[in-house]
């Protein structure tokens, strides 16, 4: 930690190097060491590794969740003093001015996506944190508590149906019992969590674009953040239709089944039709994970 | 009988001729620049900018309007899309008329057409910041850029914050020969006469960026898709990564001038054909 911190202000100060920097905090340093690499670092972080004890016990034993959580808490203090420091302060200095994130692994360990997902959550809530990184297990080496490398297929898919989830959590305020119901602990692979979502949920749609609110605008499949805030927008100023939706940015291809305009939806197929999960199905999606 | 005002080519010239024209209707007035102009018809406008004038429109956007009307008429006008800027007059004139920003007004064919012009700037600018890469000759460092907009304005501030004393010149031989230089104290727009591209002798530092590029790469992660949707082969030319694939790039290009041009032809749809009188006759 304390050369890492020598590195860091050789760049900054000697070489005025003025360029983003990510530093990796080492679990259990000292609050001092953590103040000092957070004013040098653009991001700070710790990783978290495993969501559950017993995995962290079994395959990273130098680690446990009190030494991981300690720093955690030290920076999101000291980020929140600093913070106040600079509205207040002309000229204080700037504490990891792009926050911390973590990462976790998925795959090596039998840990479901509700697990994970409940953990990033609370990460999110209690530190504050930026983002919350999930890297899908890839095979270097042999250990007895690892799965055995031959044949092991990095779970690519799920790994990115987990940030999509996770966008969710942070962009979409969908909670994670919305995202998984208790009976359900892991994400569907074939169709994203938002429209997993929407299917399970008929009774919700379609939803009138004139007329819903923002929240209920970002539980339609095909409308993102920056689309439903467009939507808001316009609304202030003329009632929209289809082609509106277009210039918004909506993507119809989805939309079409869960919208309505003044009562009419546009989509052949109502939302409790079974057929239609296979509709929306992600096709570039399910040939990645053939490929490997 | 639409009356032509011609302008320098700047900014400042551009919100100058918009004070001159604004008394007229919007669908009777063209633009051009000087560089573009040759003869027309009818006598033209020639306009002479002035600061004052320029300041008096975009301060009169900034009350009237708002700071985001102003950023957005900057950023649309950079696109330089064929008819945007008398799109921009009539987005202007209506926004005045109303007395309040348009811009969340997307659903209108007027508004539209400026909102997504400065829309592809924008976004242009800011995948561009994480493109460039510089190479350093002497004391100086260099990096080329053929973006699809005119982004040399927009992009100055992010280096200026990260290169404190060195200098550094970033050419763009695509639009007007441009090239933003910075001499460690001041930043400056001018052109260049000739473009030569620069000696690709293998540095040190491209080595060693080329092998990193290499050896963080994780095989069971390639997802070629992706990394074309981040980074598009037509900005492969100047990636130093991206130097072992000559041909890749050379086709990227290709291809994205062919888009554009797919592109230009749709925006025909959202624009009238401007109607210079040369184009008329």
């Amino acid at each position: 930690m304390e050369l890492m911190i020598r590195t860091l202000s050789l760049l900054r100060k000697q070489y005025r190097f003025l360029g983003y920097i990510h530093a990796k905090i080492i679990p259990s340093s000292s609050p001092e060491l953590i103040e000092q690499i957070g004013l040098l670092a653009d991001r700070v972080s710790v990783n978290m590794e495993f969501t559950s004890k017993k995995s962290l016990a079994l395959l990273a034993e130098e680690k446990n969740h009190q030494k991981i959580l300690a720093p955690m808490g030290i920076v999101r203090a000291t980020k929140e003093e600093n913070e106040y420091a600079l509205a207040h302060y002309r000229g204080a200095p700037v504490f990891a001015p792009a926050g911390q994130t973590t990462q976790v692994i998925v795959g090596a360990t039998p840990e479901r996506d509700n697990h994970i997902l409940t953990a990033a959550s609370k990460l999110y809530q209690d530190y504050k944190m930026k983002r919350v990184y999930y890297s899908a297990y890839i095979p270097l080496a042999t250990h007895p508590n690892l799965p055995a490398p031959l044949g092991f297929v990095p779970p690519l898919l799920r790994e990115h149906r987990l940030y999509q989830a996770d966008w969710l959590l942070r962009f979409y305020r969908f909670s994670v019992n919305e995202i998984l119901p208790a009976q359900q602990p892991d994400l569907a692979l074939d169709v994203d969590p938002k429209i997993h979502y929407a299917l399970a949920h008929p009774e919700l749609y379609p939803v009138d674009a004139n007329r819903a609110s923002y929240d209920m605008l970002l539980r339609i499949p095909g409308i993102g953040i920056k689309s439903a805030q467009r939507i808001i927008e316009a609304r202030k100023f003329g009632s929209l239709d289809e082609f509106s939706l277009k210039k918004m940015g909506v993507v119809m291809k989805r939309a079409q089944y869960f919208l309505c305009f003044r009562g009419k939806v546009l989509g052949k197929m109502d939302p409790s039709n079974p057929m239609l999960r296979q509709v929306l199905q992600d096709g570039t999606l399910i040939q990645q994970t053939r490929l490997f | 009988m639409a009356q032509l005002y011609v302008y320098d080519g700047s900014f400042e010239g551009f919100l100058t001729s918009i004070f001159h024209a604004y008394p007229m209707n919007p669908e009777q007035v063209d633009f051009c620049q000087e560089e573009q102009y040759c003869c027309s018809f009818f006598q033209p406008v020639m306009v002479n900018t002035e600061i004052q004038l320029a300041e008096r429109v975009s301060n009169g956007i900034r009350r009237t309007l708002t700071e985001d009307s102003l950023t957005t008429v900057y950023h649309a006008w950079l696109s330089h899309l064929e008819g945007i800027e008398p799109a921009i007059f009539r987005f202007l004139k209506r926004s005045f008329a109303e007395g309040r920003c348009l811009c969340g007004f997307r659903q209108d064919p007027e508004v539209f057409p400026v909102m997504k012009a400065a829309y592809a700037v924008g976004g242009e600018a800011h995948r561009i910041l994480g493109l460039l890469r510089f190479t350093k000759i002497g004391r100086l460092y260099v990096a080329d850029i053929r973006p699809t907009y005119d982004l040399l304005p927009i992009i100055g501030p992010h280096f200026l914050d990260r290169f404190h004393s060195q200098p550094f010149l970033i050419r763009d031989p695509r639009h007007y020969m441009q090239a933003l230089a910075y001499n460690g104290k001041q930043v400056s727009i001018g052109k260049f006469e000739s473009f030569k591209e620069l000696d690709q002798q293998p540095e040190e530092a491209e080595a060693l960026w080329q092998a990193y590029y290499k050896a963080i790469a994780i095989s069971e992660r390639k997802n070629p898709k992706l990394r074309r949707q981040f980074m598009p082969k037509k900005y492969w030319e100047f990636l130093t990564e991206m130097q072992d694939q000559p041909e890749a790039h050379k086709n990227g290009f290709e291809k994205a001038i062919r888009t554009q041009q797919k592109i230009k032809l749709e925006q025909d749809q959202f624009f009238p054909p401007s109607t210079t009188f040369l184009e008329k006759a």
